[in-house]
């Protein structure tokens, strides 16, 4: 590989673990998210809807049925069934009606931190029904949203429910943080995405977790898929340890 | 084919990550791997060392003769002596432009302190380079400085209209805010280094803002270069656009051509 994703290199297979639906634009989302499946082109794009910090329980049906929308329109597209904990047994019904519409993976953002009981039904919902769980992740010296998960809520979560498989987003928000948290827990992966392309982030993840635990994702469509390939493209890594990022270890870990 | 240039790069060490770091030779062995030939550099630690001028004297040796580098002096002008080692660099280092750090030396670069630089700079005809933000603030564990936002951009691209600027760091809505005054003017660049999204970042920056006015910056070696340089590559936006942004808007603005 010479860095570059050029029609010369031949096209390199890409599985994008970590998109997003906003409801709010849901139908700008779902034509833009297509228009990245073709141009790039990503086998397989895993997608989660999106809609403020914390919803009704209604609002979290219309945010699912707007990611089903686009699972019923491209085979290309996974979901990950955005749930709220907060609305207990709600949440369980909402995330047994989702994997009964096919979506494989269950997606928590801000509305709990990833150690809070709140979500240790879920957790073990989800572990039920073999759905691996994506993981709002990032920690700030500045700017912490409320109930925004550190690494270190998820690295509890992950030895409390060794059972899950844990999607880390953003690796923690700092890959540092992120990577020493979970470093020692083999049930927790991570993607890079939506932060910016840091020098040594990726090198740093391969060495501390293995390239094995290192799954790609772009945060698209608020981030662009290009900038974040570039992060793979541009680590000192193998080949292999590259594939393994923006494909292998998705097509072995993910439904 | 324009040759394509790196707007802002560093050499040295970063102080708060240990892998943020690059020498000379590492630097221009990861521009021929992806075809830059051309960058502006400056030493990492001249923006952390009270003492600056030893690690300009080091880099301007260790880059003489390569025409690849173009060396812009870091100018803290909170220093008392700015004025005469920014002459000395000019006469005896020969640096191509100055270089404003003000999140880490503590000035609003619309203040009167930076005034004094922008005014050295035009009296001789010197591009200046300012750093709106480096390092991602949210991961400002050790030291948290301030940014500067689009209203002190603003001011100092107004105040200062003869003076060829490069603004560095400026975030996606940044720009879109910029654009209606930066479109007229010719003698200001906006970098890339901190356009991480969205999707089609380039190609929505297009409706509102001339793309001549954007130039291939990457924060090297806090930042890698092969993510702005994906994102330009694989852009729909014209190869004149393309190439202009990957090195020719630069090439103009600091009179390669």
């Amino acid at each position: 590989m010479s860095g570059f994703l050029t029609p010369e290199d031949g096209p390199l297979k890409v599985i994008d673990a970590h998109a997003h639906i906003w409801l709010s634009q849901a139908e700008r989302d779902r034509r833009e998210l297509v228009e990245a499946l073709d141009k790039v082109p990503i086998e397989r794009i895993y997608v989660s809807g999106l809609h403020g910090h914390d919803q009704s329980p209604d609002t979290v049906v219309r945010i699912n049925d707007a990611v089903h929308e686009m699972l019923a329109a491209d085979p290309r597209a996974r979901g990950q069934a955005y749930l709220n904990p907060r609305h207990g047994q709600h949440a369980l019904e909402e995330l047994r009606r989702c994997h009964d519409l096919g979506f494989c993976m269950v997606k928590l953002w801000v509305a709990t931190r990833a150690d809070d009981p709140l979500n240790f039904p879920v957790y073990e919902a989800a572990a039920a029904l073999g759905m691996p769980l994506l993981l709002h992740s990032f920690v700030k010296a500045r700017g912490q949203l409320l109930n925004e998960s550190t690494p270190w809520d998820v690295a509890e979560a992950a030895r409390r429910y060794p059972e899950c498989t844990f999607l880390m987003a953003h690796m923690g928000g700092d890959f540092i943080f992120g990577c020493e948290s979970v470093a020692e827990l083999p049930n927790v992966f991570v993607d890079p995405s939506g932060s910016y392309g840091e020098k040594g982030m990726i090198e740093y993840a391969v060495q501390r977790l293995g390239a094995d635990r290192v799954i790609f994702g772009s945060d698209m469509p608020g981030s662009d898929i290009y900038h974040n390939l570039g992060k793979v493209v541009g680590a000192s890594i193998s080949d292999a340890e590259r594939e393994a990022i923006l494909h292998r270890n998705a097509e072995r870990v993910l439904p | 084919m324009t040759v394509w240039m790196d707007a802002n790069i560093f050499v040295g060490q970063f102080p708060f990550r240990s892998v943020a770091r690059a020498s000379v030779s590492e630097t221009l062995s990861r521009m021929n791997s992806l075809g830059i030939s051309g960058a502006i550099v400056s030493p990492m630690e001249a923006v952390f060392q009270e003492d600056s001028w030893a690690a300009e004297e080091t880099l301007a040796e260790a880059i003489s003769g390569m025409t690849q580098f173009m060396h812009f002096k870091v100018v803290n002008p909170k220093q008392p002596w700015w004025q005469r080692d920014a002459e000395r660099a000019v006469n005896s280092l020969h640096v191509r432009g100055l270089r404003l750090c003000s999140t880490y030396h503590g000035y609003l670069v619309n203040g009167a302190k930076a005034a004094e630089v922008f005014e050295f700079a035009r009296e001789r005809d010197l591009p200046v380079l300012v750093h709106c933000r480096m390092q991602d603030s949210r991961l400002q564990w050790l030291l948290m400085t301030p940014e500067a936002d689009v209203s002190e951009i603003s001011a100092v691209i107004e105040r200062f209209p003869q003076n060829r600027l490069i603004i560095a760091g400026l975030h996606f809505s940044d720009m879109l805010a910029l654009a209606d005054l930066v479109n007229d003017r010719e003698n200001v660049l906006l970098d890339t280094s901190r356009l991480k999204g969205p999707w089609r970042t380039f190609e929505k920056l297009a409706e509102r803002l001339d793309l001549s006015r954007l130039a291939f910056g990457s924060l090297w070696p806090i930042n890698l270069p092969e993510c702005p340089l994906e994102q330009i590559r694989n852009a729909d936006i014209g190869e004149p656009a393309r190439e202009g942004i990957l090195g020719g808007n630069l090439a103009r603005l600091l009179r390669l051509a």
